[in-house]
């Protein structure tokens, strides 16, 4: 199993894909998966995932572990994310500055939450927690937001600077999810990213989103289902040239695709575009990991 | 879903809200929650609520969908998706991996007024929970026939077994295995109906079928058994020693095959250890 330091461009992995990377493997840097999907005891999906990572270094990127909610991480589901995390030890663990349950209800969807002092306190609680549950620093990803709240009294970017300062967390930093909350709240996606704690990158995302009316206004939905589209590739670039501008690494970047998911072929060529925009943009170069120091007193 | 019996006592902002969100997003967006948006206009806050709403309900309705086929095919799509609202409604997900979402949805459907005239799909969603939990369960190399051929009778006739931990059985006074079978062309439409005759057996409502679910390596099987044999591995399965799992099925069917069905069982590849039992 390769449990090298991730770098270049990989993929999410798809049970579609399974037989057609096994066949082929292609040339991709990494892979990236759901944990959840892998909480199961055993069969076909461990199966395929032990032979896949032969071959290619290994993410994990969570949708259920609810770093926002109030009520707290669900013990349950963070012991089941380490027995994932500690039987295919991937090279980078990441989650989302979201929230999906409540009263021990799953919602299976990434919630918004507002942004002030007491939504902090609590995600730098859970941050803390899963931290010290897998012994190491997991990564957080801005979230796409349809709404904004009143209650917020500091903006996205204070927030993740805060997260970072406080849990030593890394960020993952998604472009599209950059693209999509700037346009339907009206705000420049390149000045959210002048105001983003760049340094504490250690991944990128990018993904194609939908797009709906509303009201007269063209609000962007978030659902992976199509190419990244060239604002959000302009983007990308925006931000590797600031990284670069500032002594940064350039960060591992994955292609995401999980709705009306294509052929392989399509998600590699989405892959080596992005190769192309980061040889254009910076040197390619192999990041380290994140800079955990632990929690304990 | 309904409030927390604790909401009174919640001192966290957060969770009062995090409370008001998700009890909307199972009815409908309120005053109160609206007025925390910042968007500025009525439609626009009911609409981009909607997207969230829109969000839970497809992706929890398409997992529920993926593990419950034959349920969904037998219903049709719309009814389908209209009950998988109410039994979300009614029973909310407990746990955040979608693998194991919907494991009372037989036990919703026992209920549910809809479809009480359909009165094997409740078992049908049995059986297809039980392919989904063997796919799932975990791996475990069966035991070679030879070892198993190897013993001594006597010695084999007084050991216990433990079977596989893919395991699953399902009775029904439905022929649910033969109503699954049927089903699996158009949810796979692997035949192009203009060629192909269909495949599709005559059902008799009412009668009755047992039906077996096991994954000793990966690939889940499927067997419709006589009650004698579905008898005997439930014998076994409760470490009846083999001698008398033999007689306690002997005592209710006295048809039972003991040569054919024990030749089942090695075929089926259900046995992972034989515990003997030690005479001093």
């Amino acid at each position: 199993m390769k449990k090298d330091t991730l770098h270049g461009v990989g993929i999410g992995l798809k049970a579609q894909h399974y037989d057609d990377i096994l066949a082929t493997k292609p040339s991709l840097d990494w892979l990236e998966i759901h944990p959840e999907n892998y909480m199961g005891a055993g069969g076909l999906p461990h199966k395929y995932l032990r032979e896949i990572c032969e071959y290619y270094p290994l993410s994990m990127h969570g949708v259920g572990l609810s770093l926002g909610s109030a009520d707290g991480l669900s013990d349950e589901h963070l012991t089941a994310l380490t027995t994932v995390v500690k039987r295919y030890q991937p090279a980078q663990v990441s989650e989302h500055l979201s929230w999906s349950h409540w009263n021990q209800h799953f919602l299976n969807d990434l919630l918004p939450l507002p942004y002030n002092q007491e939504s902090l306190q609590i995600v730098v609680n859970n941050i803390h927690k899963v931290q010290d549950a897998l012994q190491q620093a997991i990564y957080i990803e801005n979230p796409s937001a349809y709404l904004g709240f009143h209650q917020s009294d500091m903006s996205e970017t204070d927030f993740l600077h805060a997260l970072v300062k406080q849990t030593n967390c890394g960020l993952l930093l998604d472009i599209n999810n950059v693209y999509v909350s700037a346009n339907n709240q009206h705000y420049s996606p390149e000045e959210y990213l002048d105001h983003y704690p760049l340094h504490a990158v250690g991944e990128i995302h990018l993904a194609g989103h939908a797009s709906e009316i509303i009201d007269n206004d063209m609000v962007l939905i978030d659902d992976h289902g199509s190419p990244v589209i060239d604002n959000v590739w302009a983007l990308f670039s925006y931000a590797l040239q600031k990284m670069t501008d500032n002594n940064l690494l350039s960060p591992p970047t994955l292609i995401e695709w999980d709705t009306d998911i294509p052929e392989l072929s399509v998600l590699i060529n989405e892959a080596d575009k992005a190769r192309e925009i980061q040889k254009k943009t910076t040197q390619n170069l192999v990041k380290g990991n994140g800079n955990y120091r632990g929690t304990s007193e | 879903m309904k409030p927390s019996p604790h909401s009174q006592q919640a001192t966290s902002l957060l969770a009062q809200w995090q409370e008001k969100f998700s009890l909307a997003l199972f009815d409908q967006l309120t005053p109160e929650l609206q007025k925390g948006f910042q968007e500025i206009s009525d439609t626009a806050c009911k609409q981009r609520f909607a997207i969230y709403q829109n969000n839970v309900f497809y992706s929890l309705t398409t997992a529920l969908g993926d593990l419950y086929p034959v349920v969904k095919n037998l219903v049709g799509d719309d009814f389908f998706t209209g009950t998988a609202g109410i039994y979300f409604r009614q029973y909310p997900p407990q746990k955040a991996a979608m693998v194991f979402l919907g494991e009372n949805f037989a036990d919703f459907l026992r209920t549910f007024e809809h479809t009480q005239k359909m009165s094997y799909l409740a078992d049908i969603a049995e059986l297809e929970l039980a392919r989904h939990r063997a796919y799932h369960a975990a791996d475990k190399d069966p035991l070679a026939a030879e070892v198993i051929a190897h013993m001594a009778p006597e010695l084999l006739a007084s050991s216990s077994v433990e079977l596989h931990p893919s395991l699953h059985y399902v009775s029904s006074s439905d022929p649910i295995f033969s109503i699954w079978q049927n089903n699996q062309e158009d949810i796979h439409n692997e035949q192009d109906e203009s060629q192909q005759e269909s495949q599709q057996k005559t059902i008799t409502l009412g009668e009755p079928q047992q039906v077996l679910v096991v994954r000793p390596i990966y690939t889940v099987c499927m067997y419709h058994i006589e009650k004698s044999l579905y008898d005997f591995i439930q014998h076994l399965h409760h470490r009846d020693t083999i001698t008398n799992a033999i007689e306690n099925t002997l005592k209710d069917h006295l048809e039972f095959d003991v040569g054919q069905s024990i030749q089942f069982i090695l075929q089926t590849q259900l046995i992972t250890h034989i515990n003997q039992t030690v005479d001093d």
